[in-house]
């Protein structure tokens, strides 16, 4: 089975089990910027006991629950890892937390259509907001390069207002206008 | 500005006007199958290097590599 078709499945998955999700992580980053390889689909997912019990109990074939439930360094929550059978390719799943920026982003994620299932996804704006948050918090390279590539390909669409009243609170508002005006520049 | 950074930055225009151009659901898809297609090479390569016996740990610790790599810091 392929990354794409597990990560249809368990989609399709959480629809049934009444799981309020949305995709973030690299698919999303990809769906606002540019094709990257990613080597997971990452998903949040409003937890409600006993129905992630019931999801986790009733997985589509060929995707298996890793029994070891792991610390994620960057975001400071704790996330259960799907394998897929036959690929290298893992779902992680993390519950909401009640941190405020990630319980908005979650309150205005937005449908994008996969077959014939909705799947939910943040907006752009909160992509860049938390990108900017884990470069600061994380130093990481990557999560920098995707905040500037989310800002050049969305362009004007883009809710500014928004994305620096989260930076401030976050900190990151230098960090954000910094990448904003590299990205001016070049159009 | 230099002439090579203004080229880097021409390069980058581009790929954003490329990507700007592409349905977003290929681009989000085209993460998974470009790792897929990743793996496969990395497989191949392993298995010519070690033998067919040996690739899967091969492949395996090749992997976990890679995901070492990118979760370093920068400097």
């Amino acid at each position: 089975m392929t990354g794409e078709e597990a990560t249809v499945r368990v989609i399709g998955a959480l629809h049934e089990a009444r799981i309020a999700f949305m995709m973030v992580g690299s698919l999303s980053r990809n769906y606002y910027a540019f094709a990257r390889s990613t080597k997971d689909a990452d998903i949040v997912m409003e937890a409600d006991g006993d129905l992630v019990r019931s999801f986790f109990e009733h997985l589509p074939q060929g995707i298996s629950l890793d029994p070891q439930v792991t610390f994620e360094t960057v975001t400071g929550t704790t996330r259960q890892i799907l394998t897929v059978e036959g690929s290298a390719f893992k779902i992680e799943l993390f519950y909401l937390s009640d941190d405020p920026h990630d319980c908005e982003r979650f309150q205005r994620r937005v449908a994008v259509k996969i077959l014939d299932r909705e799947c939910f996804i943040p907006t752009a704006e909160d992509v860049i907001v938390q990108k900017l948050r884990w470069a600061r918090g994380g130093r990481r390279g990557k999560d920098y390069d995707d905040a500037r590539d989310v800002m050049a390909v969305q362009g004007h669409r883009l809710d500014f207002t928004y994305i620096r009243a989260w930076a401030d609170r976050h900190g990151t508002l230098e960090l954000m206008e910094e990448i904003h005006q590299s990205v001016a520049a070049l159009f | 500005m230099e002439p090579i950074a203004q080229q880097v930055d021409e390069i980058y225009r581009r790929r954003v006007l490329r990507a700007r151009a592409t349905d977003p659901l290929e681009r989000m898809w085209d993460g998974p199958r470009l790792f897929e297609m990743a793996c496969r090479v990395v497989r191949r390569g392993a298995e010519d290097q070690v033998g067919p016996e040996r690739a899967e740990a091969e492949f395996q610790r090749r992997l976990k590599l890679a995901a070492l790599l990118s979760e370093r810091h920068r400097p």
